[in-house]
């Protein structure tokens, strides 16, 4: 629920919510106060309503009880002075029905006749009758005296008033000559001396205005009243089919309404009352009666109304104060949205700012003035933020283009310091060499290099500087300068360091230090001087064995200028490697902070192989292997010197053409010493196998069982030499006249072709014939 | 190793076509073997394929010129395809170069 209030506050806007919230408010608050007040005025209503029904009812009712109680004077009176007459007595009998009219003519009652009719006391119910009638005028002066034979049968009630001494009201019924509803009062009596009933006085009543009177009623527009006979008879009714017809019993069963029979039966007995009758098919809605008995007449009197219909005017308060909810809600929403958008307008509009700021677009500013006080806030903080934002975003742009100022400055310095470290390898069949170096950072502390001091002597160096970044990269490029210049003067190793340390340790205020390992070989004799000022052990690598060479170690460069240096020596075999490296290959670091260590280094360096830049190569895989997608945080730099030599190497085969294919195998493999072209390869054989051919097969007798041929190799510079010796006769071929090779192929001479071939092949030949040995030398450019 | 024969020869006959395809060297010991095992009879061209030749020295190049005269008189030409830019040039700079297919 709360949850649900929440995002229901979160995702509609205020002018919404204030709406939704007030009119819903406004909306339950009249409705309660209308219902309330419905409730309470209904019953006041209904009781009023009641009072006066009850009010005109009991009017009603008193009213008839007036006239009927005049009327029963008359009779009683009239009755009075007819037991003191004579039956023969006709004028009296005039006189005493004329004075009753004149009484009932006072009265309000309308006047229908007045008559007296006399029986005989023994035959009244067996109809034997001497019947005389007096009918009289309202005028009075008509009186007459009719016998009228059938005027017992026509009255039922003749049978059962003569009994009683009392006044009887009649049903009522139509007059046969006037057509007009009436009512026979009348009274039994008797004449003076009689002892016997023998006479009725009647005084017959015109009903038809007072039934109008009644029908004519109405209260409160649906309401009418009713007049009820003694048995129940409707007087009057407002529908003329049941008026005199029906009985209120009838109409009950009729109406199926079994309230009317209760109605009926209180009145015959007297008593009054007020009985309500729910969806009333007279009124399509709910009747309520009031009835009262009228006293003397045993007659009823019965007021029915609408109920509803009364209280329409409570319905139509109901709809009045709805009509003024409507008008109030009408204007609410006004109000509400004209305060809302008043507010919520400026949000709006900061909102707008807001988002272009977001975008990067600070032209727009808050300018209006607040509608409030909290948007006034809120604008203020708004402003402070786009300038805090300005601000910044200045500051960002010249910080951004000083690091990209200093980011090209550094890759400047990398290229300086890069193009500073010796790229060429020297092209020499003494040595091969590879370098690396991957520097942690733009610019490294490490570095490598190499250079000839002279013709035949070569020097190696690694080092590392204390530090990372651009102070070491500084220092480091003193100290390669530094070492490579002093170098130069072709001093022993320890008048360099000295010197370099000296200059190194000159204004070094920031205790930068250089650990170096430099070697300087000679080329021809495989000696090494080399010098460690406090670098990391060369793994050495010759035929035999792979091993770290642990050099007496010297002070690290750039501490203390009076530090003296040791230069040690060592003699490389030919194809030893000289395997330098620096602390980020030892020490590179994988994920699980372990160190790539020297065990592993030795093991891979095992693997070295003749090609320098392979071998880099492959350590440096191997070191990639273990570091795994760590990052690298120290420079790698790694150094392969392989050398050769230039030893002399010599070989003696028996002068045999059967020994052509031992003699190439061999210079196959003596070749591999240096760097030669497969070209130069191609040709040494070549000229090889042509030298050695007519050696074999003219230079000695057949017999000759000493028929030998030495062939001396080395490298003199840039040519592979091959020496030739034999102690066959001695012959020069250089002398040899060279076939003419334009000739026709027919023409051609057999022989000459091979020495031909070889100088054409070589670069020179030298012959020379000493201690009674011939001996050929062939040279031959490495290169070619 | 003594004595070890350093060239294999597989002839291919069609018609006056005979195409040798050697494997090995052509030296002084290896070079008679064109002489005595090729059949040069009521053959006009006879092609020889060098692509496994690594190594072709003048007692070759003088076999390959026997041959050659062996040929004239009916007409006969030799023909050397396949070769390596080494041996081309070998052929070319001794005056061999027309018996070079080009």
């Amino acid at each position: 629920m709360k949850k649900w209030l929440n995002s229901w506050l979160s995702c509609h806007s205020l002018k919404f919510k204030l709406n939704v919230s007030i009119l819903s408010c406004v909306c339950v608050i009249f409705m309660v106060f209308v219902f309330l007040l419905s409730e309470k005025v209904r019953p006041i209503i209904r009781a009023q309503i009641d009072a006066i029904a009850k009010k005109t009812v009991e009017t009603y009712v008193a009213e008839f009880a007036h006239y009927a109680s005049d009327i029963e004077r008359v009779l009683l009176s009239a009755k009075n002075t007819l037991s003191q007459m004579e039956e023969s007595d006709t004028d009296s009998l005039e006189m005493v029905l004329n004075s009753a009219i004149r009484t009932v003519n006072s009265t309000d009652l309308d006047f229908a006749n007045a008559w007296v009719y006399v029986f005989s006391p023994e035959d009244v119910s067996a109809g034997n009758l001497h019947i005389e009638t007096y009918t009289s005028d309202k005028t009075a002066d008509s009186f007459k005296t009719e016998h009228i034979p059938d005027f017992y049968a026509r009255f039922p009630w003749f049978k059962e008033v003569p009994k009683e001494e009392k006044v009887y009201w009649s049903e009522p019924y139509v007059d046969t000559q006037t057509q007009k509803i009436v009512v026979t009062c009348l009274i039994p009596f008797k004449f003076k001396q009689q002892d016997d009933f023998n006479g009725l006085m009647a005084l017959t009543l015109d009903f038809s205005d007072i039934q109008q009177d009644i029908s004519d009623f109405t209260f409160y527009k649906t309401g009418k009243l009713m007049l009820l006979s003694r048995t129940g008879l409707y007087v009057t009714y407002p529908d003329p089919d049941v008026a005199l017809k029906l009985t209120i019993f009838e109409l009950a069963e009729k109406l199926k309404l079994p309230q009317l029979q209760m109605i009926g039966k209180d009145l015959k007995e007297g008593r009054s009352g007020q009985i309500s009758v729910p969806n009333s098919p007279v009124f399509n809605d709910t009747a309520v009666f009031y009835y009262a008995p009228i006293k003397h007449l045993n007659w009823g009197i019965c007021l029915v109304y609408a109920q509803n219909y009364l209280l329409k005017p409570v319905q139509q308060f109901q709809i009045v104060a709805i009509l003024l909810l409507l008008i109030c809600i009408a204007s609410l929403l006004f109000l509400i949205n004209w305060i809302c958008h008043k507010s919520t307008n400026q949000l709006t509009i900061l909102g707008n700012i807001a988002e272009q700021y977001g975008k990067g677009n600070f032209e727009q500013n808050f300018e209006d003035t607040p509608s409030s006080v909290e948007i006034g806030r809120l604008a203020g903080a708004l402003s402070g933020m786009r300038a805090d934002l300005l601000e910044y975003i200045q500051k960002e742009l010249h910080e951004a283009s000083e690091k990209q100022k200093s980011q090209s400055e550094l890759d400047i310095a990398r290229h300086i310091q890069k193009s500073a470290l010796a790229v060429k390898y020297p092209d020499n069949p003494a040595f091969n060499i590879a370098t690396m170096m991957i520097p942690a950072r733009q610019v490294g502390g490490d570095f490598y290099d190499f250079f000839f001091i002279d013709e035949h002597k070569f020097a190696i160096v690694i080092a590392d500087v204390s530090g990372k970044g651009i102070p070491a990269a500084l220092y480091m490029m003193k100290a390669l300068t530094l070492i490579r210049n002093i170098s130069k003067s072709g001093k022993d190793l320890s008048f360099v360091f000295q010197h370099v340390n000296e200059q190194l340790c000159e204004g070094n205020d920031t205790c930068m230090f250089v650990t170096a390992f430099m070697a300087v070989i000679d080329l021809e004799s495989g000696e090494a001087k080399y010098m460690n000022a406090g670098h990391l052990p060369p793994i050495i690598k010759n035929r035999d064995t792979t091993a770290f060479m642990y050099p007496q170690t010297n002070i690290v460069l750039g501490i203390s200028s009076k530090a003296v240096f040791v230069e040690e020596s060592m003699q490389l075999e030919p194809e030893t490697h000289v395997f330098l490296y620096t602390d980020g290959v030892t020490e590179a670091e994988n994920a699980q902070a372990k160190f790539y260590g020297d065990k592993r280094l030795l093991k891979v360096c095992q693997k070295l192989q003749d090609n320098p830049q392979n071998n880099i190569d492959l350590v440096l895989k191997d070191v990639r292997k273990f570091v795994k997608n760590h990052l690298q945080s120290d420079d790698i730099t790694m150094l392969d010197f392989v050398f050769y030599g230039n030893e002399s190497k010599s070989v003696t085969l028996d002068a045999d053409i059967t020994k052509i294919k031992e003699m190439i195998d061999y210079l196959k493999k003596d070749m591999d010493r240096f760097q030669l072209s497969e070209k130069a390869k191609f040709n040494v054989i070549m000229a090889a196998e042509e030298i050695f051919s007519n050696i074999a097969q003219y230079a000695y007798e057949p017999t000759d069982k000493n028929a030998v041929v030495t062939i001396k190799t080395k490298m003199e510079g840039e040519h592979y030499c091959l020496a030739f010796a034999d102690s066959g006769k001695k012959y020069n071929p250089l002398e040899n006249k060279e076939p003419d090779i334009l000739a026709k192929m027919s023409e051609r001479a057999v022989g000459g072709l091979g020495v031909f071939l070889t100088k054409k092949l070589a670069d020179k030949l030298l012959y020379s014939y000493d201690n009674g040995q011939n001996i050929l030398k062939i040279y031959i450019n490495r290169l070619v | 190793m003594e004595n070890e024969q350093t060239l294999k020869i597989e002839q291919f006959r069609e018609g006056d076509k005979l195409t040798c395809k050697l494997t090995g060297w052509l030296d002084p010991n290896t070079s008679p073997d064109l002489i005595t095992q090729i059949d040069v009879n009521g053959v006009s061209s006879l092609y020889f394929d060098m692509k496994n030749v690594e190594y072709v020295f003048s007692s070759g190049l003088r076999a390959l010129l026997m041959l050659q005269k062996m040929l004239e008189p009916q007409g006969g030409v030799v023909k050397i395809v396949n070769v390596s830019e080494n041996i081309r040039n070998i052929f070319e700079c001794t005056g061999f170069g027309n018996m070079l297919e080009s």
